[in-house]
């Protein structure tokens, strides 16, 4: 039996209009002739939505009873037996009630597919499964209702039911979704417009990729690799010579018509033979503008420039490519072939377009302004061989003339033959070339017959001629091409030693900014190097190398570099005015200034290479601050965390405490005896001495941490503080042994301040080491006096104590504790800000003993001072 | 008379309830944890 048909309509969100979508294909079936009925339609209450299912015969529901309510499902077996031919099924990704023959209703569709019944069903994007986690993060909602995209993926036909998030909104607003008592809650929770707007980006592009697969695997299944037009992909040759911009922009324009995509191809002959050498400085800038125009740029490596475009445009599927005319005399083309006719001939069903370009910018790369701007030999040799040839030359011809008849005319023409590759050899393919017209025709007036005449009787004699200065050409021309590649390796290794050398600075060097620059000044052997970093309209230097020399009337103007903004070229002129500074600076933060010289192209490349290594420094620097800000935020975090968990839960005992018993009291059928009255009354005392303690405790904690502590540092008499501190613990605080020796001197502390870190100690210690065998001793110790808490508690194990003094720290599960384990890291902060030390010891036997070193005062006047911590 | 045990680790929040509850009348016995009620 055939496997029936599955047509799925998605939404974005509930109430885009699926299930009308649904309805309406059912009765477009029906009215075809098809038998439809309806398997399961939600109507979710929506009056709409009922009355379009108008007269479609519906299959009776199955009720199931779960947990004592009766749940609807859709009556798979009452379907299989209705056996119709279409069967609309609403909400796909919709879970059965426990006790149903599947789990899912995406199951019951498999088994009426099975059964040869074709299936139109309803889903929204965010049951998909590979979405769910996507959702979640939109929406902040956890999706338990999920199907798995594959059996999604096999349905014959996905319709996206698309609706506009404001559509949707408004169809809420007006209760078409959800009833009215609903929509308030879920306008502004589900239905937000950006929720709905990021669900409707995932539902199409969800869609536009299944789209893309079954096109791939339609290409696949039936072996078609020639273009195939759904999207216009656009593909220009990048050579990096004169014209490109133009052709780039045209290219970007063609696809820009049809919406297409623009890919750039920059062709490396394999051979290096192939093609001009490529203007690095000028295919960097084209490829930018590639980028620039939203289009990406690849790299071919290839023998034939035609073969390789061709090849590459097939397989990016290209269904246009872009070339530009080349203005070439006729020979050239028979002694090269024509790119275009070649591309023309293997390019197939792709679209060639063929761009004229304008003659200018056309010869502007070509040879003798290569020559020129590049001169490859070295200068002084050209020189010397000039001199040899307007020296030597006559002086050879001279020799010559004084011994004609003892040599042969042949014998002549080598020795001839030998100085002028001297020449070319030297000066280059100019020289040479000079060099060899001359002394051919020395040698023509001076020893052919007839003599003193440019004329030639003897046919050899020709021939022998013009050997002489194609073999002088030749060897001018390799010279020369041997000197160019010298000079390209020579600048290359120049080029990969400097960014070794700054890779390593970079892997090596917290701070390689200075480095950087000193290695980027010697490489381009400049007088000074400096990196800014822009603050408001300003650069500030934050790193420099060499020394500017401001010392003349005008000061140096440097050529500037952009670090980190691309497409942002050099912006000033060694050379200029003035006018070089800054005007432009893009959207880049950092900036490169060199001083020195005029840069010639060569330099400003590698330059580029090395700024882009600068900016990844600054960005890694840059990143690693933040890190830092990062985690100390996630402290603050922390802390505050432990803070609101640490004060909800003990600020909430004592409040209900004090409740309890106000409520009690306040009950007039409760005979209360006095001294149950007594005990309450005391109880709602004591909690409210605790709330006080403990809201007292977070505000000095609060102001030890923004460091706003007032204080007024005096001589103190720490009898007097004792006794104070101990007033304040309270009742619990009577059997405390206070040891003081009478000789004790006045201790310098600031009186409030000293007296809390006590209550705080002392009620610590109490609290853990009992009411009994708690005791308070003094000593002098050189100019401190000490004063120990001990107690016969259990003690704080060593590697705890650090832990103790942070604060919101309470040690294990102290139940009993109150306070948020403030006391003693308040404590720590009160004696440290006026000057003293905490230290937490083992009590000899057990317990605790807490030390606090406080400065001794004179035992005379005091002397009032004040400070802020 | 009628006995109730109040059982909670927060000793305030044992006293509240079992003054409360003595006032009203009942017996009252404390626990700390589950434990020590069973």
């Amino acid at each position: 039996m055939a496997r029936g048909s599955l047509r799925i309509y998605l939404g974005a969100s509930p109430g885009v209009g699926k299930t009308f979508a649904m309805l309406d294909e059912g009765f477009r079936r029906r009215e075809r002739g098809a038998d439809v009925v309806i398997g399961i339609v939600e109507t979710h209450g929506r009056a709409g939505t009922a009355a379009q299912i108008r007269d479609l015969e519906v299959v009776p529901r199955a009720h199931r009873e779960h947990r004592g309510t009766t749940v609807q499902e859709m009556d798979l077996d009452a379907v299989l037996v209705r056996r119709p031919r279409v069967v609309l099924v609403d909400e796909f990704a919709h879970t059965n009630a426990p006790g149903s023959r599947n789990d899912k209703r995406w199951q019951d569709v498999e088994a009426l597919l099975d059964a040869g019944i074709d299936v139109i069903s309803t889903l929204n994007i965010q049951h998909l499964e590979s979405l769910n986690d996507v959702v979640t993060r939109i929406t902040g909602m956890v999706q338990r209702e999920t199907v798995p995209d594959a059996v999604v993926r096999r349905a014959d036909q996905i319709e996206l039911v698309d609706m506009s998030p404001e559509a949707v909104r408004r169809r809420m607003a007006h209760g078409n979704i959800y009833p009215a008592e609903r929509v308030d809650a879920a306008l502004s929770n589900w239905f937000r417009p950006g929720n709905l707007g990021a669900l409707r980006e995932l539902a199409l592009l969800w869609v536009a990729d299944r789209v893309e697969e079954s096109l791939s695997s339609y290409l696949v299944d039936h072996g078609i690799t020639d273009a195939w037009e759904t999207r216009e992909r656009v593909v220009v040759g990048i050579t990096g010579g004169g014209g490109g911009e133009a052709l780039i922009r045209r290219a970007a324009r063609i696809s820009g018509r049809v919406g297409g995509e623009l890919i750039g191809v920059h062709v490396v002959s394999v051979d290096g033979l192939v093609g001009t050498p490529a203007d690095s400085e000028r295919l960097a800038a084209q490829r930018r503008l590639v980028d620039e125009l939203g289009g990406t740029v690849r790299d071919v490596a290839g023998g034939s420039l035609a073969e390789a475009l061709v090849a590459f445009a097939r397989a990016e599927k290209a269904t246009q490519l872009v070339l530009g005319a080349t203005r070439r005399s006729r020979w050239y083309e028979v002694w090269r072939g024509s790119l275009v006719a070649r591309v023309t001939r293997l390019a197939g069903d792709i679209d060639v377009h063929v761009i004229a370009q304008r003659e200018p910018e056309e010869s502007e790369p070509t040879g003798g302004t290569r020559l020129r701007v590049h001169a490859p030999v070295d200068p002084r040799r050209i020189w010397w061989a000039w001199v040899l040839t307007v020296v030597g030359l006559p002086a050879l011809c001279a020799l010559g003339v004084a011994f004609r008849d003892g040599l042969a005319l042949e014998s002549e023409l080598l020795v001839f033959l030998a100085v002028v590759l001297l020449i070319a050899a030297i000066g280059g393919r100019l020289v040479g070339a000079v060099a060899s017209v001359v002394a051919s025709l020395l040698v023509n007036w001076f020893f052919v017959e007839p003599l003193h005449t440019l004329t030639v009787a003897d046919p050899d004699n020709l021939v022998a001629l013009m050997v002489f200065v194609a073999v002088a050409i030749t060897v001018g021309s390799l010279v020369d091409s041997a000197a160019r590649r010298s000079l390209d390796a020579a600048r290359a290794r120049v080029e990969a030693e400097a960014l070794a050398r700054a890779a390593a600075t970079m892997a090596a060097d917290p701070d390689p900014m200075p480095q950087l620059a000193e290695q980027l000044r010697t490489a381009a052997g400049l007088d000074a190097v400096r990196i800014s970093r822009r603050v408001g309209d300003a650069w500030t230097p934050i790193a420099a190398a060499g020394s500017i020399d401001d010392t003349g009337s005008t000061t140096p103007v440097p050529v500037v570099f952009a670090i980190g903004s691309p497409g942002d070229d050099s912006q000033g002129q060694g050379h200029g005015q003035g006018q070089g500074q800054a005007q432009n600076q893009g959207g880049s933060r950092h900036r490169l200034e060199l001083y020195g010289r005029p840069l010639s192209a060569d330099d400003q490349r590698m330059l580029r290479a090395l700024v882009d290594q600068l900016a990844v420094a600054i960005d890694h620097q840059e990143l690693a601050r933040e890190a830092i800000d990062i985690s100390a935020l996630a402290e603050i975090d922390a802390v505050r965390t432990a803070l609101l968990r640490a004060v909800s839960h003990d600020l909430r005992t004592p409040l209900s405490s004090i409740k309890a018993m106000v409520s009690g009291l306040l009950d007039r059928s409760v005979q209360w005896t006095d001294e149950q009255l007594a005990e309450a009354l005391a109880t709602i005392d004591e909690e409210t001495d605790r709330l006080n303690r403990l809201v007292g405790n977070l505000l000095d904690a609060s102001r030890l941490q923004i460091g706003a502590l007032a204080m007024n540092i005096v001589d103190v008499d720490l009898a007097e503080a004792v006794a104070g501190a101990l007033d304040s613990v309270g009742p619990v605080a009577d059997d405390v042994a206070v040891e003081l020796p009478a000789d004790l001197p006045m201790v310098k502390s600031d009186m409030v301040l000293l007296e809390r870190s006590l209550a705080n100690i002392v009620s610590n210690a109490v609290r853990h080491g009992g009411r009994a065998g708690v005791r308070i001793t003094a000593g002098t110790v050189g100019d401190e006096v000490r004063v120990c808490i001990v107690d016969r508690g259990p003690g704080i194990p060593l590697a705890q104590r650090e832990r103790v003094m942070a604060p919101f720290q309470r040690l294990g599960d102290q139940q009993t504790a109150d306070g948020v384990g403030l006391g003693m890291s308040i404590a720590q902060g009160f004696i440290s800000a006026s000057g003293g030390s905490l230290t937490l010891d083992d009590t000899p036997g057990g317990g605790l003993t807490v030390t606090m070193s406080l400065r001794a005062g004179s035992p005379a006047a005091s002397m009032p001072e004040r400070t802020n911590a | 008379m009628m006995r109730v045990l109040v059982v909670d680790d927060e000793p305030q929040i044992r006293r509240a309830l079992s003054l409360n509850l003595g006032a009203r009348g009942y017996e009252v016995f404390e626990a700390a944890t589950g434990e020590q009620a069973l």
